[in-house]
């Protein structure tokens, strides 16, 4: 799977994309796509193409919700924003995270 | 999986056109705004299209992967790769069409033969509980031998059980018997069942209308009633309810008609248009033991067979006490007499499974070497799409993909070949329904029922997965690099190739040989019971049919005696009849009566148990009739019934049995009935002995006894109320001797009026031909011979098509080391020996294995054949020559295509037909390829000197 996904960890362009579309609203692929590079400062490498998959996922759970609009351009784009539910999943999600990055760095402390 | 998720995708799988066409203008809109953006940082209209591609990767793999989340990637991907099979039918229409109809022809006839399996065997008969029935009879293993007919229950056993036992819900018995129904100027015969009243809820059967018999209706004083099959209520009484309640002539009482049963029920194996009670007197009951009855009972709860059966064991004796005046009790410890039970489903279908099972086992291999047909074309065509796989490879196709595609492409052709096959079966048992073999119980079981549905689709697969297997293992080990350089084919390749064309004409050679042989030992079974003297002559003239008179219409036994000889008369003077007798029961028509019969002054006293003995009750002229030689003495003559004269006359065999000689037995005496009061008779002939139950078992002996008798069972004059007049039928000009007979069935109505001329009320039942019996007798082995030799006649021809195919794909494959060894001196002879030699080795080796199989799974047809001994008559070898023509049919073929080798134009091999054969002969050994200029070794000349 972290093949599919360029160099992306497992399991965290979910994460990601709710994230931001929590953060900057409804937004189109491409502005999701562009975001996430932004946010990572190239720290990973993201094929823009696989947010797509990742999207219709996320949909299909219920967790966003796609709108054909028009985007800053005048362009018909489909734009994604959270559901309730998505976003009761990112709470969780963000929760479990924090918590296996406190388990990671209590593990990294004993080095030093 | 949530079942939220589960909904949506489901939703997304089945639009998947509109989500494709959106997606499109979703990935458009994306790049071209990325472009923009590009261009708003500064790059030129090029370079930021191809920057807005990079960043957005490979969109084609986008699409598949939204695609695989979207639907069910497994479902869309077979989808595909469907689709992908279709396209290649098109693309090769001949191959596919050979492919799909071999494969039709296999699974066709599997899912025929299956079918029948499956309404006869498989399918539970249509009765509540069917695991809880069991079949009643009751065995003596210490009887004298010569007994042979099965023991069941009798009255007094029935009203034991009834009333004492514990281990049954319910027992039931019952008989059919022919009566004549009078509704309308003529009576019609019909087939009724006398059953005791348990006998309905026994199957848990309730009236559709009306009631069904109680307890009340089978007291000996109860007014008689009558309950109506479905169908014959249908097709008698136009299905009108209004007829319950109504009265009915039944062999001359009048009967009310109390109920109509539901549709689709009958007692097992025999369907009876109306039933009867009986109403059977306790107190006039003494048999334990009958000839006559079926009897069935359900298992209380939790009561195995065996307890039941301990049971009926200590039951019997007390039905003996409880009953007297039938048999004593030493008389039951002497013959042993013991319960026999078994479950109904067994007992119904019998030792048909067998036959059955083989048949199974017969399309089986039709089935396989139809798979290794085809395997062997796909064979050929992934050798022809190696350079697509290997593209498809270098293009990121894994193994497992490329193995999936040719999966699912021969599931396509598979099924294609199943749905076709399908329609096959469809008319293949409509087929067999119509020409109702005989023999079969439960035939109208038998149609496509879902199990039957389910195997075909089941086989079809299993086809694709058989012949689809070969070429997968081939793609699997293919070298890309030396597959993707235009004709890289290296030697392991081809060597490979060999032995896998090699296996399947091995498998298919010992699978044909497989059939051949079973096919060859029934034919031998059919001549040998062609052969079998069954004892009267030429049964095509004979014309049967049966004239009850029943006790309400003629009281008295000497009128029926008279009644008889009057229609004797009246037929005698049809036109074209040339002798007229009658028989309480022909033979091979299944009618048997038995007796105990003592001898006077014989081996055995008054006191001890005779053999039990086929009896029939003649009238004169009916040894003339039916061609059975008289073998010393007089026959029977209606003067003799007239006076009662007690004679009787017996087979030779019985003479021979009981006397010795046939001469010796003349002015013996014998008796039946009561032995307390013996009522002796003299034999005053011997007839030739018959063959009278089937062709296929020993000749019984007989005794036959005139038609009426006195001191038989009764005290007054016994007669025989159920006879079959037998009619020989001659041309009316016989005077040229050469003409063949005339149709016996053209007197039938000739015959009918004669009947009633005598007596307007009497009907004629079961006409027949004496050759309908005989045909009948011999329907199982006639219908296993013609199954099998279609299925053999179908592999054969499959099996040289297949065979064909593979050593021609081999010969092709080896064009250049042909053309290698030509260059360097080989004659095309000589080619075409080595051709020759490599194909007879494969056959010989399939041959060996054939016959190996052949003879393990003979003992397995053991009990379907006649006369011979199936694996001791192989084993005599006579049967490998059925092969070897083959071998001679498929390998001269090859050698011409050797010819065709386009690297030379050596001279074209000499066809001659006596050539052919020698090479046919040439030992499977030694001449290996010889380099140019060695010496030409020995083998050479050895060859040389073969005529």
């Amino acid at each position: 799977m972290a093949g599919l996904l360029g160099d992306i960890p497992y399991g965290t362009l979910d994460l990601m994309i709710l994230k931001t579309l929590q953060a900057m609203g409804p937004l189109h692929g491409f502005g999701l796509a562009r975001q996430i590079e932004q946010v990572s400062e190239n720290l990973i490498e993201l094929n823009q193409g696989s947010v797509y998959p990742a999207l219709q996922r996320l949909q299909q759970q219920g967790w966003i919700e796609a709108e054909w609009g028009l985007s800053e351009t005048n362009r018909r784009a489909k734009f994604y924003s959270l559901t309730s539910a998505g976003r009761k999943q990112l709470r969780a999600e963000v929760e479990s995270w924090r918590r296996t990055a406190r388990l990671v760095q209590r593990f990294l402390a004993l080095e030093t | 999986m949530t079942p939220r998720l589960m909904m949506n995708r489901l939703l997304d799988a089945l639009r998947q056109k509109p989500l494709d066409e959106e997606f499109d203008e979703e990935i458009q809109a994306h790049l071209e705004m990325a472009v923009e953006d590009y261009i708003l940082h500064g790059l030129s209209a090029e370079e930021a299209e191809a920057a807005a591609r990079r960043d957005f990767g490979h969109v084609e793999r986008a699409k598949e992967r939204h695609r695989d989340v979207r639907g069910f990637a497994a479902v869309d991907h077979i989808a595909r790769h469907i689709r992908f099979g279709l396209f290649s039918f098109r693309r090769r229409p001949g191959l596919a069409a050979v492919a799909v109809l071999t494969l039709a022809l296999g699974i066709g006839a599997t899912s025929a033969v299956f079918s029948v399996v499956n309404g006869v065997l498989l399918k539970p008969l249509s009765y509540e509980r069917l695991e809880d029935l069991v079949a009643v009879w009751l065995t003596a293993p210490g009887a004298p031998t010569g007994s042979e007919g099965q023991l069941s229950p009798g009255e007094a056993l029935y009203f034991t059980a009834r009333e004492e036992g514990r281990a049954f819900e319910e027992i039931g018995l019952w008989n059919t018997h022919r009566v004549a129904i009078a509704r309308g100027p003529e009576p019609e015969a019909a087939v009724a069942a006398s059953v005791t009243p348990d006998v309905f809820p026994l199957f848990r059967v309730a009236a559709s209308y009306g009631r069904l018999f109680r307890d009340a209706d089978a007291a000996p004083a109860a007014a008689p009633t009558a309950v109506l099959d479905y169908g014959y209520w249908l097709s008698r009484f136009g299905g009108d309810p209004t007829v319950v309640g109504n009265d009915l002539r039944v062999d001359g009482t009048e009967r009310r008609i109390i109920g109509v049963l539901p549709a689709g029920f009958s007692l097992p194996e025999r369907r009876a248009d109306i039933y009867l009670p009986h109403q059977w007197d306790p107190a006039r009951t003494i048999f334990t033991v009958s000839f006559t009855y079926r009897a069935v009972a359900r298992l209380a709860p939790d009561v195995t067979l065996e307890q039941a059966s301990a049971e009926l064991a200590r039951l019997i004796p007390v039905s003996v006490e409880q009953f007297p005046g039938g048999m004593k009790l030493e008389g039951i410890e002497m013959i042993e007499l013991g319960p026999n039970l078994r479950p109904l489903k067994d007992d119904v279908v019998g030792d048909v499974g067998n036959a059955l099972w083989v048949l199974l086992g017969g399309v089986a291999l039709v089935f396989l070497i139809a798979c290794a047909n085809v395997a062997n074309l796909f064979l050929v065509r992934a050798e022809e799409r190696r350079r697509e796989i290997a593209v498809r490879s270098a293009i990121g196709a894994s193994r497992s993909q490329v193995a999936a595609q040719l999966f699912a492409e021969s599931a396509v052709y598979g099924l294609t070949g199943g749905a076709i096959g399908l329609l096959l079966t469809i008319s293949g048992v409509r087929l067999l329904k119509t020409l109702d073999p005989g023999g079969i119980p439960r035939l109208e079981e038998v149609g496509l029922h879902p199990p039957v549905f389910a195997f075909t689709f089941a086989t079809s697969l299993l086809a694709g997965l058989l012949f689809g297997l070969l070429p997968v293992i081939r793609v699997g080990r293919q070298n890309l690099a030396t597959a993707l350089r235009d004709g890289g084919r290296t030697g392991s390749q081809d060597r490979r190739r060999r032995v896998n064309g090699g296996i399947i004409v091995v498998c298919q050679t010992a699978l044909v040989l497989v059939l051949l042989v079973a096919a060859g030992l029934m034919i031998r079974s059919f001549l040998a019971l062609r052969a079998v003297d069954v004892g009267f002559a030429e049964p095509a003239e004979l014309l049967t049919f049966r004239v009850r008179i029943p006790e309400a219409q003629i009281a008295d036994p000497r009128e029926v005696a008279l009644t008889y000889e009057r229609i004797s008369h009246s037929l005698q003077a049809i036109p074209g009849v040339a002798s007229v007798g009658a028989s309480s029961s022909v033979t091979m028509d299944g009618a048997n009566r038995t007796g105990l019969i003592w001898i006077e002054n014989g081996a055995l006293g008054l006191d001890e148990l005779p053999p039990v003995t086929r009896i029939k009750w003649i009238t004169e002229g009916y040894f003339e009739t039916m061609g059975i030689p008289l073998v010393v003495g007089r026959s029977i003559s209606w003067s003799d019934i007239r006076d009662d004269v007690p004679v009787g006359v017996v087979t030779e065999n019985f003479a021979r049995l009981n006397f010795g000689t046939a001469a010796a037995a003349l002015g013996r005496r014998v008796t039946t009935g009561d032995p307390a009061r013996p009522a002796w008779r003299e034999i005053v002939g011997v007839v030739g002995d018959i063959r009278n139950d089937g062709v296929d078992l020993p000749a019984p002996p007989v005794v036959y006894w005139p038609l009426t008798m006195l001191g038989y069972q009764t005290s007054g004059l016994f007669v025989s109320r159920s006879m079959i007049f037998a009619l020989r039928v001659e041309s009316p000009s016989s005077s040229g001797s050469e003409v063949p007979a005339g149709d016996p069935f053209g007197t039938l109505a000739a015959a009918q009026q004669a009947v009633w001329s005598v007596n307007p009320s009497l009907p004629l039942s079961d006409v027949q031909t004496m050759e309908g019996l005989v045909e009948r007798s011999m329907a199982r082995t006639s219908f296993m011979l013609s199954m099998l030799l279609i299925a053999a006649t179908v592999a054969l021809g499959l099996g040289v098509v297949g065979i064909y195919g593979v050593v021609s794909n081999i010969v092709s494959v080896r064009r250049r080391e042909i053309g290698i060894r030509m260059s360097l001196g080989a004659s095309p002879l000589e080619v075409g020996r080595m051709i020759l030699r490599e194909g007879m080795v494969l056959a010989g080796i399939g041959i060996a294995i054939g016959l190996t199989v052949a003879i393990a799974l003979s003992r397995q047809l053991s009990s379907l054949l006649y006369g011979i001994d199936g694996p001791a008559h192989l084993r005599g070898g006579c049967n490998s020559r059925y092969r070897r023509f083959d071998g001679r049919c498929l390998c001269p073929r090859s050698p011409r295509r050797c010819d065709r080798s386009d690297e030379h134009s050596p001279p074209r091999l000499n066809r001659d037909p006596a050539r052919m054969t020698t090479m046919y002969l040439t030992p499977p050994h030694g001449n290996r390829l010889r380099a140019a200029g060695a010496p030409r070794t020995t083998k050479r000349s050895h060859y040389r000197r073969l005529p």
